[in-house]
């Protein structure tokens, strides 16, 4: 039983593909939560792209910082720009209307929450 | 030179707050029935520095002739073949809005296309249209709108797309656009410069004399 790997062995950095954060604002009226953002972009880029298109756009929810009404989403470079249009769809979220605004993307979420804290 | 967006609805107050938000200048789009509303509306948007647009929806010369100098922009309403060629065969239409709809066979053509450029009329695209489309006819929409952007990138025709809002929840970033662009089948840097070149081009056409520059908050 010793003998059987426990863990995969991580891909080189070299092969996972370049990565974006993209930093997005939903102008609300009140603060909105991380799930219910999460599962309404999520839904909304499902119909525009399909189940397809999110897997090519190695699409991850990093965070919601539910004060600002400040998100972070990670996707690959080359969809970056299809993830950036996808985003203007969002109309509201759960019944309340927001109107979402590019605010910066980055190759390291480090940056970006610098963003935020600003 | 500002980011401009075309909108349906005139609330100076609400306007104010996005063109500072977003970094942008607005220009109010409605279907003026006579020169007392559209001076009426001149008269309120002269103190926010918005300009005014008049939109046609039939292809009447008389109708171009009494608006065009009253009006800072003309628009024509697309989506029909008669208005297209109406739109793009008058270099005194500065837009030419939606000429596109669902329909299976598009609406715009390369004859079409190739008078938009010699006559250096714009083609304009509504974002609330595919905002506000249902799923099956977003796809329709796409598919004609990548067809008509093929022929803009071809004729190297001027392409704008505008909010087209009817309430504030429908304002978007100008400067976001060029990823929807980009969507559309524009890459990066094309995209880029068909969204920063609007300014411009209308400056060209003698339209943007005496355009404020609101100071962002993004330049503070």
């Amino acid at each position: 039983m010793n003998n059987i790997k426990m863990r995969v062995k991580a891909l080189p950095s070299s092969q996972r593909g370049k990565k974006r954060y993209v930093l997005f604002e939903l102008l609300a009226d009140k603060p909105l939560s991380a799930a219910i953002v999460q599962k309404e972009v999520e839904k909304k880029f499902a119909e525009i792209f399909g189940s397809r298109g999110m897997a090519l756009q190695k699409l991850h929810f990093i965070g919601f910082y539910g004060q600002k009404n400040l998100g972070v989403l990670k996707c690959s470079l080359e969809t970056c720009e299809e993830v950036k249009a996808g985003l203007l769809f969002v109309k509201s979220i759960a019944g309340f209307p927001a109107i979402p605004r590019i605010v910066s993307v980055s190759g390291s979420v480090k940056k970006l929450k610098g963003l935020v804290g600003k | 030179m500002p980011f401009l967006d075309l909108d349906f609805f005139d609330n100076s107050l609400d306007l104010k707050i996005f063109a500072k938000k977003f970094c942008q200048e607005f220009i109010i789009c409605k279907v003026f029935k006579n020169d007392f509303e559209l001076k009426q509306l001149k008269e309120k948007a002269k103190a926010e520095n918005f300009k005014i647009c008049h939109l046609m929806l039939n292809a009447n010369m008389q109708e171009l002739q009494k608006f065009r100098q009253k009006a800072d922009f003309i628009a024509v309403f697309g989506k029909n073949i008669q208005r297209n060629k109406f739109a793009v065969s008058s270099d005194k239409v500065d837009f030419l809005l939606m000429p596109c709809s669902t329909a299976k066979k598009p609406e715009f053509d390369a004859a079409l296309a190739r008078l938009a450029g010699e006559n250096k009329v714009c083609i304009a695209i509504s974002f609330s249209e595919f905002l506000n489309a249902k799923p099956e006819d977003l796809q329709d929409l796409l598919r004609n709108y990548i067809f008509v952007l093929r022929l803009c990138k071809k004729f190297k025709i001027q392409v704008a797309v505008f909010s087209c809002a009817k309430s504030p929840q429908e304002l978007r970033q100008v400067k976001d656009f060029a990823s929807f662009l980009g969507l559309l089948g524009f890459d990066r840097e094309k995209a880029l410069k068909q969204v920063r070149g609007l300014s411009e081009f209308l400056a060209k056409k003698g339209k943007l004399e005496g355009f404020e520059i609101i100071a962002s908050e993004a330049s503070k």
